[in-house]
């Protein structure tokens, strides 16, 4: 597999003291969507700024396109977006004059401007300085900025940060789709799973600069054998005896609310049929422990 | 090479853009235009008279009065503050961020900033340029001017100014963007800034700034507007502004680049190798840059010049003013000279009289070549001197006006009772001023010879030795039973001083403190006078002697009162001199001085009239004659003038003449001058100037004679018409009772 992106046992630290990554390794495969998720203080932020030549890169331990990053700086970025620390802007010129500022510098013919606005749907505000602009502007024009240029490879720190559900939504979309249609490969950073679950290809963990889990969501998924299920019920208090008897870790959670853990999630159709048949009123039953609840745990530790 | 520089304009190109909004350059605009345009409208508006010399140029005249505050202050300030602006646009919002992710070098995102940053300079400067001219043009059609005032663009040496400020102010610009970038925050690095201009303001007063301080190679321009004494493009001051300007880039760029001190200057330790290195050369460059230069002997002694005038003067002498002794001719062909001289000249403050109409100090001894611009046009006499003694010509000037805590002391006769605190405050006096003699350099980093910075020390000290002495006399008289025990430190100052040192007998500080300390042992109760001469005859025969006995007895001759008092002089002592050089000098001066004595008769004196009447004096015979010799160049003649015409409005009804004799060579000038005079001064001007200074004794002007009604002198050498005693002398002499 071509990757992209390749970090060879990376180790940095701001203070001779403590360590903020250590044997970092992380592989992103070409035209992936690479989720990086970290808790806040994990190591994100600072993996990020190593991955793009904010702090120099002493160990030479950081490949981009398969070469060493050191040698490529600063052309390397002619094929890269990114959007580090959002949203560095220019808050005194208008949202137009940010993206001719990068247009400039990566001599890209100004007419592709407008083309990007209207696709982070801004056009409306182009003429507006970035100073008025909402977070949610803030944080789209940053995107913009970085997708300008029509990169191999976008660096997106916390995209979403700011963005109420519908402009979460809308940059997923985004963010698909660009992927699959120009093959972009996507490098992003976020503390909550749930906001790239979605989206991504493939997910790298880190916690307190140490790379827990790396690989795709499916690999991600089956790591989970078990699967804990919640289901809304008449009667639970007299039910819970019942259950109790056939099913593992059966805690009444509320009022009507029974949690149970099966064994796996191809136990479910089963289940349900046999509580049925004893005559349970199920009104709703969802799975309520899966990589969020790990991801939860993990950071907790 | 290319790709870099391409990469450097698409950087530039970013910030002209990103800069938008900022008002750097317009800010800058406004700060160029601001001075000149306060002046033109100060000038339209303000009653000031402007003095304009002959040789005047109007638009030079205006940059020169407007860039005083522009390199004091204004150019300092617009460089602090856009040096921030620009360093703020970044520090804010991440910006460095963003531009370290673009395919951007990091030397084109630090010196693209940078760049603007000159071109605000310059923005500055050639608009304030411009508009200084501008200006300049548009006042004149608003005030008047006499005809000979110059309007012509003085392009060169404008632009060499303009040239000047720009790169006196690369230093300052390029460590205040240092600073700007290196420290986020905006307050921190502006107040560092003006820090640095208060601080700059206030230890420069104390002359505690170095050269090199970047704030004052800024503001040396307003003192060295007229550039370089010796032909360079730019003074020392400016070429170090570039060496540490490029110093300060490099490590600006550096530290930027690495983003810490340590990894861009010491880790890894190869760096330390490279940074030793540069911090070695720019020391090594700067010291040969900063290390004053003296001039060397030269083989011969040659005294060259140049007349700038709109008359043509045919001879001068090179004459010792104090001996009087003339020393050589110097043949004057089409306005210039060039002499050799061969005889030995000790280092002394000489002159050359030119045509008799008017003279010029010169410092200078033997084995100078002196080069020397005279510019005598109008009412303007102004020199200046190049060559082997250039140092020395600018350092007398600088050190006229010193005013002098230890002669305030004596004056107001304080500390006579506490000698310990006296001796204290004269020695810290004095340290603070020998020490000084050797601190000054001219614009373009000369320093004058050793020979002359030793006899000046020597000056200072024997200024000094005398204080102490007169402290000594008014302590005697005051307390004549208590012995005064003078310190070792001030006994220190008198070791430096030798009783029989040449190169000092010219000089009257010297005299008056020999002439004490030779007869301070003397305790016989006779005439101070006789005790001092007695004194002197006792030393041993030398040419030091004479010249000592000849300058006693000299400056006794001219401050006699009576032809009695001076023949008495000639008489006992004029033998005393074996130097018959000497002596028949000292007897001519008795002559000249007793002919001039009252009751001689009063030579002739040819003269033209504003008619161009030619006449004599003796026209003027059966009535007092009163004469004011001055010259439209004369600076005091001018200021005496007006009391000299009170003088002629007050006794108009008495038998007397009030006339004014010019001396001047430009007779035009002088018509211009004379013609808009009152009328009850009658105006001549003189025909004959080298008989007639030989004839009435005349070295220098203002001079006021006064001839009785018989034509016989009756006062040759009045006091000055300011002073009170002119109208007693007149009042006597037309008797006339006593004013109360």
């Amino acid at each position: 597999m071509e990757y992209i992106i390749q970090t060879s046992n990376l180790d940095f630290q701001y203070s001779k003291h403590k360590k903020n990554l250590e044997n970092l390794s992380i592989n992103v495969p070409k035209g992936s969507i690479y989720g990086f998720l970290g808790p806040n203080g994990a190591g994100k932020s600072t993996t990020m700024r190593l991955l793009t030549g904010i702090i120099p890169d002493d160990t030479n331990s950081i490949s981009l396109f398969g070469s060493s990053i050191n040698e490529q700086l600063p052309y390397v970025f002619e094929k890269v977006g990114s959007l580090v620390e959002s949203p560095a802007l220019y808050l005194h010129l208008s949202g137009y004059d940010n993206l001719k500022y990068i247009a400039i510098l990566r001599k890209i013919d100004l007419s592709k401007i407008d083309e990007v606005l209207e696709l982070v749907d801004l056009s409306y505000a182009k003429k507006q300085k970035a100073k008025q602009y909402s977070l949610g502007m803030k944080q789209r024009l940053a995107i913009a900025m970085a997708l300008l240029s029509d990169p191999e490879l976008l660096f997106l720190d916390e995209p979403v940060n700011g963005l109420d559900p519908n402009g979460i939504v809308d940059v997923r979309k985004l963010l698909v789709k660009i992927n699959k249609e120009r093959g972009v490969t996507i490098f992003v950073s976020s503390h909550l799973l749930s906001e790239i679950e979605k989206m991504c290809t493939h997910v790298g963990i880190i916690s307190k600069g140490i790379l827990k889990f790396e690989g795709t969501i499916d690999e991600l998924s089956k790591k989970f054998d078990n699967c804990k299920i919640q289901i809304t019920i008449d009667n639970a208090e007299n039910w819970l005896p019942k259950l109790e008897e056939k099913y593992k870790n059966v805690v009444l959670e509320e009022l009507n609310k029974i949690s149970i853990e099966l064994n796996n999630t191809s136990e479910i159709p089963a289940f349900v049929n046999s509580i049925i048949n004893d005559g349970v009123l199920l009104y709703e039953l969802k799975i309520i422990e899966g990589l969020e609840q790990w991801f939860m745990n993990l950071t907790e530790d | 090479m290319k790709k870099n520089i391409s990469n450097l304009n698409i950087a530039f190109k970013g910030e002209t853009l990103k800069k938008k909004g900022t008002g750097i350059y317009t800010s800058s605009f406004i700060i160029g235009v601001f001075m000149p345009i306060v002046y033109f409208l100060f000038n339209i508006f303000s009653d000031k008279k402007t003095e304009y010399g002959a040789d005047f140029n109007f638009i030079t005249n205006f940059v020169y009065e407007v860039i005083n505050p522009l390199a004091v202050f204004f150019l300092p300030l617009i460089i602090i503050i856009n040096a921030s602006k620009i360093a703020q646009l970044d520090h804010k919002n991440g910006g460095w961020n963003l531009m370290e992710t673009q395919p951007l070098q990091k030397f084109s995102i630090y010196f693209s900033k940078l760049i603007v940053l000159f071109i605000a300079n310059f923005i500055v400067i050639f608009n304030f340029f411009i508009s200084s001219v501008l200006l300049a043009m548009l006042l004149s059609l608003f005030i008047e001017i006499p005809e000979y005032v110059s309007f012509q663009i003085e392009f060169y040496s404008l632009i060499n100014l303009l040239a000047r400020v720009f790169v006196a102010s690369v230093f300052l610009t390029s460590l205040q963007y240092l600073l700007s970038v290196l420290i986020p925050s905006f307050i921190w690095s502006l107040l560092i800034g003006f820090f640095l201009l208060i601080s700059n303001t206030i230890l420069s007063n104390l002359n505690l700034i170095p050269d090199w301080s970047p704030i004052e190679i800024v503001n040396k321009i307003s003192e060295y507007k007229e550039g370089s004494d010796i032909g360079n493009y730019f003074l020392y001051t400016e070429i170090m502004s570039v060496i540490l300007g490029l110093f300060t880039m490099y490590i600006g760029f550096k530290w930027y680049k690495n983003k810490s001190f340590l990894k861009a200057f010491i880790i890894p330790y190869k760096k330390v190798v490279i940074s030793l290195f540069v911090i070695l050369f720019t020391l090594l460059l700067s010291s040969y840059i900063l290390k004053p230069n003296q001039y060397k002997e030269t083989d011969s002694t040659t005294l060259s010049g140049i007349i700038e005038s709109n008359s043509f003067f045919k001879q001068a002498f090179l004459i010792h003013p104090k001996i009087g002794d003339t020393i050589c001719a110097i043949p004057i062909d089409n306005n210039q000279f060039k002499v050799s001289i061969k005889s030995k000249l000790p280092l002394d403050e000489y002159q050359i009289v030119i045509d008799n109409s008017f003279a010029v100090n010169i410092i200078m001894s033997s084995k100078d070549s002196i080069f020397t611009k005279i510019k005598h046009l109008g009412n303007k006499l102004e020199t200046k001197f190049y060559g082997t003694r250039l140092a020395e010509s600018q350092y007398k000037k600088g050190n006229n006006s010193n005013w002098n805590i230890i002669s305030y002391y004596l004056d107001q006769n304080q500390l006579i009772d506490e000698p310990k605190l006296f001796f204290k405050e004269l020695y810290n006096a004095w340290e603070k001023v020998y020490n000084s003699t050797d601190k000054f350099k001219t614009r373009d980093n000369y320093i004058p010879k050793s020979d002359f910075i030793e006899l000046e020390k020597k000056l200072v000290s024997l200024e000094y030795l005398n204080y102490l002495n007169e402290y000594l006399d008014k302590r005697k008289s005051m307390f004549p039973s208590i012995k005064t025990e003078i310190p070792l430190n001030i006994q220190e100052i008198k070791n430096k001083i030798k009783l029989d040192d040449e190169t000092l007998i010219s000089q009257d500080l010297y005299l008056t403190y020999l002439i004490y300390e030779i007869s301070k042992n003397d305790t016989r109760d006779i005439d101070l006078k006789i005790k001092e001469i007695e004194n002197i005859s006792k030393l041993k025969e030398s040419k030091f002697k004479n010249r000592l006995l000849y300058s006693y007895l000299k400056t006794n001759l001219e401050d006699a009162t009576s032809s009695d008092e001076r023949k008495n002089i000639i008489t006992s002592y004029a033998n005393t001199i074996t130097d018959v050089k000497l002596k028949n000098n000292l007897e001519n001066n008795f002559k000249t001085l007793e002919r001039l004595g009252k009751g001689n008769e009063a030579r002739e004196i040819a003269l033209k009239d504003l008619n161009g009447t030619l006449l004599n004096l003796s026209k003027f015979k059966g009535k007092f004659i009163a004469i004011d010799v001055w010259a439209t160049w004369c600076g005091p003649c001018k200021y005496e003038s007006p009391y000299f015409e009170k003088m002629a409005i007050k006794y108009k009804k008495e038998n007397i003449v009030f006339v004014a004799i010019s001396s001047d060579k430009d007779e035009k000038a002088w018509y211009l001058d004379a013609k808009n005079k009152s009328k009850s001064v009658q105006q001549f001007h003189l025909e004959n100037a080298v008989a007639f200074s030989k004839d009435y004794n005349v070295n220098s002007i203002p001079r006021f004679i006064l001839i009785d009604d018989k034509g016989k002198i009756y006062n040759a050498s009045m006091p000055r018409p300011s002073e009170a005693s002119f109208e007693m002398i007149l009042r006597k002499a037309l008797n006339l009772s006593d004013l109360n």
